[in-house]
C-alpha cells in the first residue's frame, strides 16, 4: 500500500516504504508509574490499614479521573452558552489551537485538579486536611476544625472554600466559593460561582479509596452531577514539581503547538 | 549531511482510544492513524513543561534541510520513562545538540514539520523512548 503524504513540502515518492506491520495500540500508563511504584502498590494490598487514614498519593497508573461524562446533567441556557464557547484541545469537541485556560497557565482549579493531575496526595494535620496536586504544584485546604461552611464566600477561589468531617469511616467534604473561570474537565464543561461540591471519600481496602463527588450548580446544570470512582494507592510515589510556567508555555506555543496546529508555518 | 529515511506506517488506528498525554492544546493537531520516521541531527532538546520536545534537522536527497519538531511527555512523566518495561529515565541531558537520532512520530495534520513523538532511537541503536504502542489512554477511565 502506497500513500502520498505531503510533509514540509518534501514529496514522498519511491523513497517511501510502507511497513507491513500494523502497530498495536493498547491502553497504557507506563510513564505514570515506575517499576518500583508498581511493586510497592502490589505489596500494599496486603498491608494493614486504618479506615480513617487517607494519607498517601492516590491515582496509581491513572492521570486523575474524569467527572462521569455519561452523567452530565442538562445545562441551563447560560451553561450551554459557556459550554459552546469553550474550545477544548482534546476529545470529541477538540479543535487545534483551542481556548483551554490551562494553555495560558491559568490555575486548573477544582475539581479539575482532581480530574486532571499526576497524582493527588492527602495530608492530614490537626484542624486541616490538605490535598496536594502535582499539576501547578499546588494544594487545597479542607478545614476540619469544626467550623461551618460559610453561607457566602466573598472572594472567589480557584480551589474553593472547603470544610470536612468524618461520618463513620467516610470523610465528607463540602465546599463553595469557586472562581467560575475554571473548566470542570478537558471537554470544557463550565460551572458558575454558585457551584457547590459534596465529596465523600472512603478507604474501602488497603489500596483503594472510593470517591463520590456531587456537583450542584443550578446556574449551569438543571440537576446535580454525580461522579463515583475508585482510586488506587501509589505508596511509593513522590509528587513531582509540575508548574505551568508562562515563559515555558510561550516557547511551546511558538515552536510546537501553533506550527503543528497550522497557525503559523515555522 | 544526513540522508533521509522515511517509513510511513499506515494503520487502522482511528477511533482506538484517545491520546491524553498531548492534551495541552496540541493532541488534536496530529494524525494518529499514521507514523513517519526520520533521521536527523538534534538542534535542541527542550526539557520543559507543558511538553518536552526535540528539534532536529533533516536533510533530504536534494540537500534541502528542514527543521522538524517532535513533542512528547512532560518532564514528570519522562523521569519515570520505561522502554519495554525497563527503566530509561530521561533528563535534560539525555539528548544533546549534534546527536543523531531516528525519530518516529505521528505527523501534524496540516503538513507542518511537527509530530507527536512515538519512538526515539540514538545513532548506536539505543531506544530512549517508545510510545508506539502505548501512546493512548493515559487515563483509561477518563477524558
Amino acid at each position: 500500500m502506497r500513500v502520498v503524504l505531503s510533509i514540509a513540502g518534501v514529496a514522498l515518492a519511491a523513497a517511501v516504504a510502507v511497513s507491513a506491520q500494523t502497530p498495536t495500540w493498547r491502553p497504557g500508563n507506563r510513564s505514570l508509574t515506575s517499576a518500583e511504584e508498581r511493586d510497592a502498590a502490589a505489596k500494599a494490598k496486603a498491608l494493614p490499614f486504618k479506615p480513617r487514614d487517607l494519607s498517601g498519593v492516590w491515582g496509581l497508573g491513572a492521570n486523575g479521573f474524569n467527572l462521569d461524562q455519561r452523567a452530565v446533567p442538562p445545562m441551563t441556557p447560560g451553561g450551554k452558552a459557556k459550554y459552546d464557547a469553550a474550545k477544548p484541545g482534546l476529545g470529541p469537541r477538540g479543535v487545534p489551537l483551542g481556548n483551554d485556560p490551562m494553555m495560558i497557565c491559568d490555575p486548573v482549579g477544582y475539581p479539575r485538579s482532581f480530574t486532571y493531575n499526576y497524582g493527588m496526595e492527602f495530608i492530614e494535620t490537626p484542624g486541616r486536611m490538605f490535598q496536594f496536586f502535582e499539576w501547578g504544584h499546588t494544594w487545597r485546604t479542607i478545614w476540619t476544625d469544626g467550623r461551618a461552611l460559610p453561607t457566602q464566600v466573598d472572594e472567589a477561589r480557584w480551589y474553593g472554600y472547603a470544610i470536612g468531617r468524618w461520618e463513620g469511616d467516610t470523610f465528607v467534604v463540602e465546599s463553595r466559593g469557586y472562581d467560575e473561570r475554571s473548566w470542570l474537565d478537558q471537554d470544557g464543561h463550565p460551572h458558575s460561582g454558585a457551584m457547590r461540591l459534596v465529596e465523600r471519600y472512603r478507604r474501602a481496602t488497603a489500596d483503594t479509596m472510593e470517591a463520590v463527588i456531587t456537583l450542584t450548580d443550578p446556574d449551569t446544570y438543571t440537576q446535580p452531577w454525580v461522579t463515583t470512582t475508585t482510586l488506587r494507592l501509589n505508596p511509593a510515589a513522590e509528587i513531582g514539581e509540575y508548574f505551568c510556567v508562562p515563559s515555558d508555555e510561550e516557547i511551546f506555543r511558538q515552536k510546537m503547538r501553533e506550527p503543528a496546529g497550522g497557525a503559523a508555518r515555522p | 549531511m544526513l540522508s533521509v529515511r522515511r517509513f510511513i506506517v499506515i494503520a487502522a488506528l482511528a477511533g482506538v482510544g484517545s491520546v491524553a498525554s498531548a492534551h495541552h492544546g496540541s493532541a488534536i493537531s496530529y494524525d494518529l492513524s499514521q507514523q513517519v520516521t526520520l533521521t536527523g541531527e538534534v538542534t535542541e532538546w527542550v526539557w520543559k513543561n507543558p511538553h518536552c520536545f526535540v528539534m532536529f534537522n533533516v536533510t533530504d536527497e536534494q540537500g534541502k534541510v528542514v527543521t522538524w519538531g517532535a513533542e512528547t511527555h512532560p518532564t514528570t512523566f519522562l523521569v519515570r520513562n520505561e522502554v519495554g518495561g525497563v527503566a530509561v529515565p530521561l533528563s535534560a541531558s539525555s539528548i544533546k545538540p549534534g546527536d543523531r537520532m531516528t525519530v518516529t512520530m505521528f505527523p501534524s495534520r496540516v503538513g507542518a514539520p511537527r509530530g507527536l513523538l512515538a519512538k526515539l532511537v540514538t545513532a548506536d541503536g539505543k531506544v530512549l523512548l517508545d510510545d508506539g504502542e502505548t501512546r493512548t489512554n493515559r487515563r483509561p477511565a477518563a477524558q
